[in-house]
């Protein structure tokens, strides 16, 4: 055995001082102390000696294993020095392997942020339809059938009673028929109005609706949320302005904006040399709303707003067309990153 | 609504620059859509007289055009014009050579038919007055500062035109007179009413006519009024001018005061023909089904009992509210005339606008609710500007009809709390300044205070604001004026707990990070597709993808139908995305499909799923890492089950599917028990061929409404394996319909104990291996829970794998 070992060394030195190239090098290295190699194969074996063998058998394989391993660091070093040059150098500014991740669609990033904005403000978030009865879209939100406001919304129908929602208001109504005071909801999706698609305008785009009702809600308390909201979407130097609006299931009702951010409210054609961005409606919850989903209009006021994340996003992120957001052109998708 | 700073400083004293104007009235709810001078992009256009007109004569067919002179105080400019209505001794506008105009842009003399004309008289749409192309040129008031430039002259070209957005509850607003009253209301300036003087004639108009109003709910108010002896001609140029400015463009001086006083008081008037109102009778009924009437607009509509129509004795004279009839239109014949001043009801006029698709500044006021009590104002008012422009005469007395019947006064009660609750601020320093304030600013409105106790008062709003029927509107009026602005900003008293987002919402957030870390970027399709979709994705006739909801008034053809599927939307996606160059496509979609309520009959709804989708595709050859990297059928896979481990979903069976847009070998479904979750596989060549995409695409839907109740949100713990695992390799050769899936399920089951994992490391097929045959290698990881495993031990099991291997699939060891 220990004959055995001695003849190995020899062989070993003898193989090595021969070796010229880092592959002959790598191949050796695995030949006597790679997990298959002839060393570690006979550390294994060492169990099936006779127990008085075990420990010198032991030393000297170790000491082998150590020797070669030396030798081959020492090797390594020469061949290194020899081929100077002409190893194989690391390019580190070759890319990396990719991991490229993917992005989610900027509408959904604005409706993302704007429900976790109200949810610290104690909202919660609600689903709902996007194939709705007229009645939760327009009847119980004060606009009976022959309304002029009907105008602004043209609506694609399914049967004279269900359409495509045309706002996420239904789920003020919906939400309060399932629920008692107090609410705070937040509905987010797509709705739908008969617009020919133009840079401005899309058949089917997505709202952001929101509601408050409990026993003491007031306008300024509106003022209050949507001025958080606007601020931490657009920036804590935007202004925000309230005009009175028309929508017939708020009253009163408001219309806001929010300054531009390309002219800091001085005005430019963006914002029509106005120097304010149009971006939302809301109001207090009409009381004849309240009184059709089944509230005390006496003892509970509320709030509600409604905006296009589209619109929204258009703003935030400098985007001029919203035909973009529905081609679904990864040159526009993955610059949301 | 378009109304010029000028005109409305004529009815409310105005301390406010145009600009200033437009801000203050924008932030009471009056927004100007725009705002511009009135002769913007106007330069160099003189007032110019008209000494000569002769027919130009030379090539052929040219005899329409004339050569004029133009006196413009200075000289005399000849110009060649093609206009009818002018005549010597006429002002006209007139531009000269280097001078410019909206449209048309610089002018510059040029020659016409041998003769070079220096400059153009100037049209009231070349100035920029009116949207259409006007029938003629532009005829000037005669006191106009001859050779002036008209952009300098006081009163005329300093003037700023408004257009202003009018929300649909504020018809009042849809006037002069509203909007001057608005003015008056925030400013405190005082408001000036227009002046009427009517000298009447000895002879009664109920001598000449008699109304009869057989449907008083559409009807319910019918006044009017009689001036004979009228001649009819063109207005003076200071209404015309007037209604220039109001957008309107000007016809004839009895239709022009109908309109202008319209656009005054909000009060739609009609004037008709009194020659040709046959047996002196107006009745006002609904119209026989079928009855044919010709509109002004020389169009014949054939009418329902819905529409509501003036008639006389033996026809139809007008469709009420929205436009008269060809059969007593004013004609310059017209002597005596019948003025109409009505209230048709909102509703019913809507309908009827709506139904011929004829919406008239008339029907677009009176379908939003005119003042009720605004009838007798107007209608004396037009008489007044009729007699003071014709020397017409009016007839001794005014018809009315039903007068009493819409004016009962409404009695709204404001209670002053509500007033704080709702505004959330009390809008003055003490409680009795807040009082004073609310009472100012609805007496500044017009309300009137009927009486007033500590803690409420009653009020009646005035006749013209219909939109103020409770409380809360009156709140709203006292905001308005306050100023949105002056209002602060709190946050929630109270504080409520919420549940935040569903457990729902939570999953498909985690499904979109997920997906989004595999490096597929998130879509956005059209809900609505069209069915044309179903035809290349090959789907048969029956199919239950074709079972789709449809639009009954779709805009465009390629959205008449609700979609069932993200896949078209997918593939439209990758093949917008190819024909843009790009190259590794990975797109995915996380949103609804659609389909008809099948057995729920109580159920109006139809039924509404979210799927997830995604597909891929890499065309060429990709970077120096990729280009070894296939996108292929387990690429997709592979981020299926990614997607499947982080929503911790166990146990799927894959088996294969038969959707006709899947290549037939590489088309799989999933199933989880006996649910169905998702289909994926390779998309059909001729498929991806029609859409021009030149490499496979591999797809997948999920149906998210069957995976949601299998997902398993907890985390539980399991402790570490307290002693070493032993793995082993095998190799083995079966025949090709041996599936890895239940080489691994057989395995597994030879000690389930210790036995833990089977992990493929490759799949070989090549010249050693048979054919028919394929060689699967794998490891097996083995570990007991309370003791080191002896390599005895594995090697048992591990015969007892390749023993069973054998004897179900033939398999043989490969060394």
């Amino acid at each position: 055995m220990e004959r055995d070992i001695k003849k190995l060394i020899e062989q070993f030195h003898n193989q090595i001082s021969s070796v010229k190239t880092p592959e002959d090098l790598k191949k050796i290295k695995s030949e006597y102390i790679g997990r298959k190699g002839v060393i570690t194969q006979m550390l294994k074996n060492i169990t099936s000696l006779p127990e008085e063998d075990k420990p010198k058998i032991g030393q000297l394989l170790n000491q082998a294993k150590g020797e070669f391993q030396h030798a081959i660091l020492e090797k390594e070093k020469e061949i290194f020095q020899e081929e100077g040059g002409r190893v194989e150098q690391i390019d580190l500014t070759i890319p990396g392997r990719n991991f490229k991740l993917g992005t989610i669609h900027p509408v959904e990033l604005i409706l993302k942020s704007t429900e976790e904005i109200f949810l610290g403000m104690g909202f919660c978030v609600v689903d709902g339809p996007e194939i709705e009865l007229d009645y939760y879209n327009f009847e119980a939100l004060n606009i009976p059938k022959d309304h002029p406001a009907r105008d602004d919304q043209d609506s694609f129908y399914i049967t004279p009673e269900v359409l495509l929602r045309t706002q996420t208001s239904p789920m003020q109504v919906r939400t309060m028929e399932n629920q008692s005071p107090p609410v705070r909801i937040i509905s987010t999706g797509k709705c739908y109005r008969r617009d020919a698609i133009d840079s401005t305008h899309s058949p089917m785009f997505h709202q952001i609706e929101g509601l408050a009702v409990d026993k003491d809600i007031a306008l300024s308390d509106l003022k209050g949320v949507i001025i958080e909201f606007c601020q931490q979407i657009f920036g804590k130097d935007r202004r925000v302005r309230f005009r009175p609006g028309y929508f017939p299931f708020v009253e009163p009702g408001a219309e806001v904006d929010v300054s531009c951010g390309l002219c800091q409210g001085k005005g430019c054609q963006s914002c029509g040399y106005s120097g304010w961005l149009e971006i939302m409606g809301a109001g207090m919850v009409h009381p004849h709303v309240l009184e059709m989903a089944g509230y005390d209009s006496e003892k509970y006021t509320g709030f509600a707003f409604g905006m296009g994340a589209e619109r929204i996003a258009m703003l935030k992120y400098g985007i001029n067309d919203i035909r973009l957001f529905f081609e679904n052109d990864l040159r526009f998708l993955s610059q949301f990153k | 609504m378009q109304v010029s700073y000028n005109l409305l400083k004529e009815y409310v004293d105005i301390d406010l620059t145009p600009e200033e104007l437009a801000e203050r009235l924008s932030m009471n709810g009056i927004v100007a859509e725009h705002t511009k001078p009135v002769l913007e992009g106007v330069k160099g256009v003189l007032v110019g007289k008209i000494t000569s007109i002769k027919p130009l004569k030379g090539g052929e067919g040219s005899s329409n055009l004339s050569i004029c002179t133009v006196d413009i105080k200075n000289q005399e400019l000849e110009v060649v014009c093609g206009a009818k209505n002018m005549k010597v001794g006429d002002y006209i506008p007139f531009v000269t050579e280097g001078g410019s105009l909206p449209a048309v842009g610089k002018i510059e003399g040029k020659s016409i038919q041998g003769v070079f004309s220096k400059g153009m008289i100037c049209s009231a749409s070349e100035l920029g007055l009116e949207k259409g192309k006007s029938p003629g040129v532009l005829i000037l008031d005669h006191n106009l500062p001859l050779g002036e430039r008209m952009e300098s002259i006081l009163g005329l070209g300093d003037d700023v035109i408004f257009d202003f957005e009018i929300f649909s509850n504020r018809p009042d607003l849809m006037s002069i007179i509203g909007i001057a009253r608005e003015i008056s209301a925030f400013t405190g300036k005082p408001l000036h009413q227009p002046e009427i003087k009517i000298t009447e004639a000895e002879d009664r108009v109920n001598d000449r006519i008699s109304v009869e109003v057989k449907d008083e709910d559409l009807c319910p108010r019918y006044a009017g009024r009689i001036v004979q002896g009228l001649k009819v001609e063109e207005s003076p140029f200071w209404l015309r001018w007037k209604l220039l400015l109001l957008g309107i463009r000007p016809i004839n001086n009895i239709v022009d005061v109908t309109n202008y006083v319209m656009m005054e008081t909000g009060q739609p008037l009609h004037a008709f023909d009194l020659d040709y109102i046959h047996g002196q009778k107006i009745i006002v009924r609904r119209a026989h089904p079928g009855e044919i009437f010709r509109t002004l607009d020389g169009v014949e509509r054939i009418l329902t009992e819905e529409n509501l129509v003036i008639a006389d004795r033996d026809r139809a004279i007008a469709l009420a509210g929205v436009m008269g009839g060809e059969n007593s239109e004013i004609t310059e014949k017209t002597k005596d005339v019948f003025l109409e001043s009505a209230y048709f009801d909102p509703i019913n006029n809507r309908r009827t606008s709506r139904y011929f698709a004829l919406r008239t500044d008339a029907s677009n006021r009176f379908e939003k609710g005119i003042d009720p009590d605004g009838q007798i104002f107007a209608l004396n008012r037009a008489a007044s500007l009729i007699e003071q422009l014709t020397l017409g005469k009016n007839l001794a007395g005014v018809i009315d009809q039903g007068s009493n019947k819409l004016t009962i006064p409404k009695k709204i009660e404001l209670n002053f709390n509500k007033v704080k609750r709702i505004i959330g601020t009390s809008i003055a320093e003490t409680e009795s300044e807040a009082k004073d304030n609310i009472i100012n600013i609805l007496k500044k409105l017009e309300f009137k205070i009927n009486y007033q106790e500590t803690h409420f008062l009653e009020v009646t709003p005035p006749s013209f604001r219909e939109d103020i029927q409770r409380e809360v509107d009156v709140i709203e009026e006292i905001a308005r004026l306050f100023g949105y602005e002056n209002i602060p900003a709190t946050l929630f008293k109270s504080t409520v707990v919420q549940k935040g987002r569903s457990e729902r919402q939570i999953i498909i957030d985690k499904i979109r990070k997920v997906l989004v870390g595999c490096g597929m970027h998130q879509m956005i399709g059209y809900s609505m597709i069209s069915p044309s979709c179903f035809d290349w994705l090959r789907l048969p006739a029956t199919h239950y993808l074709r079972q789709a909801i449809k639009l009954t008034n779709p805009l465009i053809q390629e959205q008449t139908i609700m979609r069932t599927t993200l896949v078209p939307g997918l593939l439209k996606a990758i093949q917008w995305n190819v024909n843009h160059s790009l190259e590794k496509i990975k797109l995915f979609e996380i949103g609804r499909v659609y389909f008809p309520q099948e057995n729920k009959p109580d159920e109006p709804l139809p039924v509404e799923k979210l799927m997830v989708g995604g597909a891929i595709t890499k065309i060429g050859r990709g970077d120096i890492w990729e280009k070894s990297e296939q996108w292929d059928i387990f690429y997709l896979k592979g981020i299926l089950e990614a997607l499947f481990e982080e929503l911790h979903l166990i146990d799927l069976d894959y088996l294969s599917g038969e959707l006709p847009f899947f290549n037939q070998e590489q088309n799989g479904i999933i199933k989880a028990g006996n649910k169905k979750i998702a289909v994926w596989g390779k998309v059909e060549q001729e498929i991806t061929d029609f859409l021009d995409i030149p490499a496979n695409v591999y797809l997948f839907e999920l149906d998210f409404t069957e995976l949601y109740p299998l997902i398993e949100r907890d985390i539980t713990f399991k402790p570490l394996p307290r002693y070493p695992f032993i793995k082993r390799d095998i190799s083995i050769v079966v025949p090709e319909e041996v599936a890895f899936a239940q080489i691994k399920k057989e395995t597994l089951t030879v000690n389930p104990v210790l036995l833990k994992q089977v992990e493929l490391f490759d799949v070989f097929r090549g010249r050693q291996i048979k054919k028919g045959y394929k060689s699967i290698a794998f490891s097996m990881v083995f570990q007991a829970e309370e003791r080191t495993l002896t390599d005895m031990e594995v090697d048992k099991i591990v015969e007892s794998v390749k023993m069973k291997l054998y004897q179900l699939f033939q398999a043989e060891l490969r060394e």
